[in-house]
């Protein structure tokens, strides 16, 4: 049976999550261009139900989106057990918030699950939902 | 002399309240779901142990406003608020963490009695794999015990791994917030999807 998770675990799901989190809503808001290299090539996202496969495509669902501004209020992250993913190193993390989508503002909670691959983060799967759909 | 600008209303691709990337996941997730939220639900929440691994983590998240009425009863809710946002500090961090499933159905029973709207309920399973499922679960619920329950909103984001002969959630993160006016104008209006006549623990079983 695996074990606890250890601290040092716990504080690189975090330090990760800040770090991650900065990068992908700078890309969404004003580099939708670069998105692309923030998930794994078979990435995919769910966007208020609406599942695009791919990181290329998931790049081109987001560049067809109006210019976008994202307010972070919550943040959180977890290491993903051992007993899901083994030793590959995967973090869930959690954000809520606000982006005004053009003219109209939402408040909006979003969940990835991010995995290690050749020491980059990449993200396995984004879900995305306006709080009230 | 002007210029010829894009000037199109922009229409956003419309909501879908489910997603399953396999339509097998549907029922097994469906089925979770009720039993857990008819245990949530009740006045005693332990036996939600059973839905968790042995050392699952689970982490909240809140937010609120800080007065008028969406700020009422909100302080058992911050009390264990990770938002890594406000909590800086790498040990009250890993003290937010809750730890294994007795510690977590224990924080789990200390929070205030609720009645979910199962009619409001977003899913979202986004990888089903042999070892692990991803679930992104919202909705609205209240608080039973408020004379004037404000209604509120929450999201969970499950890891689900197969145990012994059913489910169990690895890895569980749940988001509460107030619910908006358009939530609160709808919630409890539809009726609920009848439960399913088994017993309560079936599908969260252990071993």
């Amino acid at each position: 049976m695996a074990a606890e998770t250890d601290r040092t675990s716990l504080t690189s799901a975090c330090t990760a999550a800040e770090s991650f989190t900065k990068l992908y809503y700078d890309f969404l808001d004003k580099m939708r261009h670069k998105l692309s290299k923030l998930y794994l090539e078979n990435g995919k996202l769910v966007w208020n139900g609406n599942a695009v496969d791919g990181n290329n495509n998931i790049q081109k669902f987001y560049e067809d989106l109006p210019p976008s501004v994202h307010i972070l209020n919550c943040l959180d992250s977890q290491p993903v057990r051992e007993e899901a993913v083994g030793k590959q190193s995967t973090i869930q993390v959690t954000t809520a918030g606000f982006v005004t989508l053009k003219d109209r503002k939402y408040p909006f909670h979003q969940s990835f699950l991010i995995t290690a691959k050749e020491d980059k983060w990449k993200v396995v799967s984004d879900v995305f939902r306006f709080q009230s759909t | 002399i002007g210029f010829e600008v894009d000037d199109e209303v922009i229409t956003l691709p419309t909501s879908i309240p489910q997603y399953y990337v396999q339509s097998s996941a549907k029922d097994l997730i469906s089925v979770f779901l009720q039993q857990y939220y008819q245990i949530f639900d009740s006045n005693n929440r332990k036996p939600l142990d059973a839905a968790y691994t042995q050392h699952a983590l689970f982490s909240l998240t809140c937010n609120f406003p800080e007065t008028g009425p969406g700020a009422k009863y909100t302080g058992i809710y911050a009390s264990e608020n990770r938002n890594l946002r406000r909590v800086r500090c790498s040990d009250r961090r890993n003290k937010l963490m809750v730890q294994g499933r007795a510690a977590i159905a224990s924080v789990l029973s200390s929070l205030p009695h609720t009645t979910h709207d199962a009619a409001s309920f977003t899913i979202d399973v986004s990888v089903v794999e042999a070892q692990l499922m991803v679930a992104v679960v919202s909705g609205v619920f209240r608080q039973v015990a408020d004379h004037s329950p404000p209604i509120r909103f929450f999201s969970r984001s499950l890891t689900i791994v197969p145990e012994g002969t059913g489910f169990c959630i690895a890895n569980e993160q749940l988001y509460i917030t107030s619910a908006t006016v358009e939530q609160i104008k709808r919630a409890f209006k539809e009726p609920a999807i009848a439960p399913v006549p088994t017993s309560p623990t079936a599908a969260v079983e252990s071993p």
